[in-house]
């Protein structure tokens, strides 16, 4: 078999199939595009059948090549029908394309084959000029629409064309038969092409209508990526009405939202002129592509006023939120409706993901608006409360003193000592309201993390504290202390605190001895301030850092019991952790890292 | 007339704090002349001589001791309004007050302040601060001459 022969082969069975997959498609969907798209691809396929299966079958006779004949001339008419659901076609045109395939059907029946010349280019001419304007009009209507119908669009007209071509080489072969061998490889090439397209136009595999989606849907996210989640919804949803609109080529698009409070939807964004925005909706729509007529209420007034006969519904919703319904009102069906409404509903859900973002931002902002309300007002709370708190307490001292040394003059115990007890209790109240407020300010303050040198944090800290070191000798040993992240100010406080309790403690060691240093454990830093005082039970160690707890009496050691309290606090922060161990009349060592703890998210304190 | 003159114009409404400010500057005989306003309003006539004070023009202060926490008009606001006002902008003012506010302190250098003291609690403190300040304002510093 030649290569001739083979393409020609290919070319007629693929026909028959392509008929074949239509007809499955109509049983399936039962709409009238796809309808006429069979009548149309099956009087070709017939027509092939006849010519093939005739011969074989041993039926003979000039009807059969006429028939098979007509077939093919009825072709253009029922492209032309299928053409007229993109662009109406004039009545004229169409009464002159019926009256075309008559005279064709009766001069094919008349003659006998084969046919005069004449004749031949009458019935070629007649082809030409019908499939050619419905193969235009296809084309102009692929272009004015975008999407997997676009290109589909595209391949049908373009078919059509080549089509066109095939019967008009025919038609120059029949005239002039000189040129049939130069012509054929060309003719059966365009038949082969020709087929291509119709398949690739009217059954495209699910793979490549897949990918042309996929493009589609690439075109539109990235024109919605430009639009900020920020951006009001109806701006969004205008957006999408607008692009709909331009995917579909349809008259108008709206938008329509689910009201929060109550049922039913009200329009939210629309593309029409005279945009219907904050009406209410009182039915919901049908879903898909329903004809004006079976809808009712707001769309069924809205399809009349624009005259579109039909109306194509999609869902706007993502995984998270059903938002509302696009509803698009056309002129003319879709070819392929599943194509589109696919492609539509994608973008809607994508628009849907845009608004689920917006309100999350919207919440997060409210969220943290509310919180940093919070905020200020427990500043302001704790600013005047602790200013609140001081000034009685200076009364109190005050009072008592001016009494002890001009009332009095020379007090005597018992007398003396109950006054001073009342000046030292007004005085540790004063150093608890100054813990208590620097320990609540804490919990609030931001962590500014830098790349802190240790050591001279420490050195600041024990600056800070040289009036408690004043009239002793305690040797300070500072060890190598590996640079961390941490807020300088804040680890200067835990420092502050843990060499204060240290000096302290070591008060009544006769060779008090401090030591600060850092150790690698676990893959971790940790660094310890250790001093050889009065140290403390193990069995206590937990309560160490408990808010006002205490280990020792407050007449053997001074303080408030928060300064712990503060340091476990900020070791928290930093997301580490802080700890202590000790032995009586030995020593205590604490402890703490400032990373590591923040494993499962969970951080106390 | 000099014996007359107000020395020392303190701007206080709590009645104990008063009494204390007042007792260590009598202890110290730093002087006699402290005239008490209970409020901001009360501090802003005596200065420029208005409301009650109409009348009798007279010097201006020697130093104010002014607390922040005032009823009516703020002490911050008695602050800004003295060195905003040019017949006012030279008399020394020192900020006498509990708050140790980062921001009570930021401003109060912003509106021109010439000194900010913390009163303590312990009122041996607090007595060695007026007994300071005193010295300092009355005997140490150089007023401006006031024609």
């Amino acid at each position: 078999m030649t290569l001739d022969a083979a393409l020609s082969f290919i070319t007629r069975a693929s026909f028959v199939l392509i008929s074949l997959l239509l007809l499955a498609e109509y049983l399936r969907y039962r709409d009238p595009t796809r309808r006429d798209a069979l009548l149309m691809f099956g009087a070709m396929a017939i027509a092939v059948v006849i010519g093939e299966a005739a011969p074989r079958l041993g039926i003979t006779g000039r009807w059969v090549s006429a028939a098979a004949a007509v077939f093919i001339m009825s072709q253009p008419y029922l492209l032309l029908r299928l053409a007229h659901w993109f662009r109406p076609v004039p009545g004229k045109v169409a009464g002159a394309a019926i009256a075309g395939l008559a005279v064709s059907a009766g001069i094919l029946w008349a003659t006998p084959a084969p046919l005069a010349p004449q004749p031949t280019v009458a019935l070629v001419a007649y082809f030409v000029l019908v499939e050619g304007y419905a193969a235009a009009v296809l084309v102009r209507a692929a272009r004015r629409s975008t999407g997997v119908a676009h290109r589909r669009l595209a391949l049908v007209g373009q078919a059509s064309g080549l089509l066109m071509l095939v019967i008009l080489i025919a038609g120059i072969q029949a005239a002039l038969p000189g040129l049939q061998p130069a012509t054929r490889p060309a003719s059966s090439v365009l038949s082969f092409f020709t087929v291509v397209c119709y398949y690739l136009g009217f059954t495209p595999p699910a793979r490549l209508r897949k990918a042309w989606q996929l493009t589609e849907l690439q075109a539109f996210l990235r024109s919605i990526a430009g639009r900020a989640a920020r951006d009001r919804t109806q701006t969004i949803l205008l957006d999408l009405c607008r692009t709909a609109s331009r995917t579909m080529g349809a008259y108008g698009t709206v938008a329509a939202v689910t009201r929060p409070d109550a049922g039913g939807l009200f329009v939210a964004a629309s593309d029409l002129p005279a945009a219907p925005v904050g009406e209410v909706m009182e039915m919901e729509p049908e879903g898909g592509l329903v004809p004006a007529g079976r809808t009712g209420g707001f769309i069924r007034r809205t399809a009349a006023h624009l005259e579109a006969p039909w109306v194509l519904s999609v869902p706007i919703a993502s995984t998270e939120r059903v938002w509302g319904v696009l509803i698009m009102f056309q002129g003319q069906a879709s070819l392929f409706p599943e194509d589109d409404y696919e492609a539509l509903r994608l973008m809607a859900e994508q628009a849907a993901l845009v608004l689920d973002l917006g309100r999350l931002i919207e919440e997060l902002n409210a969220s943290s608006r509310h919180l940093e309300a919070a905020n200020k007002e427990l500043e302001a709370f704790s600013y005047s409360v602790s200013h609140d708190l001081r000034a009685p307490l200076r009364a109190i001292d005050g009072f008592t003193r001016i009494l002890m040394e001009d009332v009095l003059v020379d007090p005597q115990p018992p007398a003396r000592d109950y006054l001073e007890k009342v000046r030292a209790n007004a005085q540790q109240m004063g150093a608890l309201i100054d813990d208590l407020l620097a320990f609540s300010r804490l919990g609030r303050q931001p962590l500014r993390r830098r790349v802190v040198e240790p050591h001279a944090v420490v050195e600041a800290a024990l600056e800070g504290l040289r009036h408690e070191r004043e009239g002793r000798s305690v040797d300070i040993m500072i060890g190598d202390l590996p640079p961390c992240q941490a807020d300088p100010e804040l680890l200067k406080q835990v420092y502050v605190n843990l060499l204060s309790n240290a000096l302290k403690f070591s008060r009544n060691a006769p060779a008090p001895r401090i030591e600060v240093g850092a150790q690698r454990r676990d893959g971790r830093t940790v660094y310890f301030v250790r001093d050889n005082g009065v140290g403390f039970e193990m069995v206590y160690a937990h309560r160490l850092f408990g808010v006002f707890q205490r280990l020792h009496r407050a007449e053997e050691y001074e303080g408030t019991g928060v300064g712990l309290a503060i340091v476990q606090r900020i070791v928290h922060r930093h997301g580490g952790r802080a700890w202590g161990e000790g032995r009586p009349g030995e020593g205590a060592i604490f402890s703490f890292t400032l990373e590591g703890e923040e494993r499962d998210g969970q951080q106390p304190g | 007339m000099a014996s007359n003159r107000v020395e020392i114009l303190l701007v206080e409404d709590n009645p104990h704090d008063v009494e204390l400010t007042l007792h260590s500057l009598r202890k110290n005989n730093i002087t006699n002349h402290v005239h008490v306003a209970r409020d901001g309003v009360e501090a802003l006539d005596f200065v420029y001589g208005t409301g009650p004070y109409s009348g009798a023009a007279r010097e201006a202060p020697r130093v104010v001791l002014l607390d922040l926490k005032l009823p009516k008009v703020d002490g911050l606001d008695v602050l800004r309004q003295m060195k905003a006002d040019p017949r006012t902008r030279h008399i020394p003012v020192v900020v006498l007050t509990s708050s140790r506010e980062e921001r009570d302190i930021i401003e109060s250098y912003k509106l021109g302040v010439n000194s900010y003291i913390v009163k303590p609690v312990d009122f041996e403190q607090f007595a060695a601060a007026v007994r300071q300040l005193g010295l300092y304002w009355m005997l140490l510093n150089e007023p401006p001459r006031h024609e």
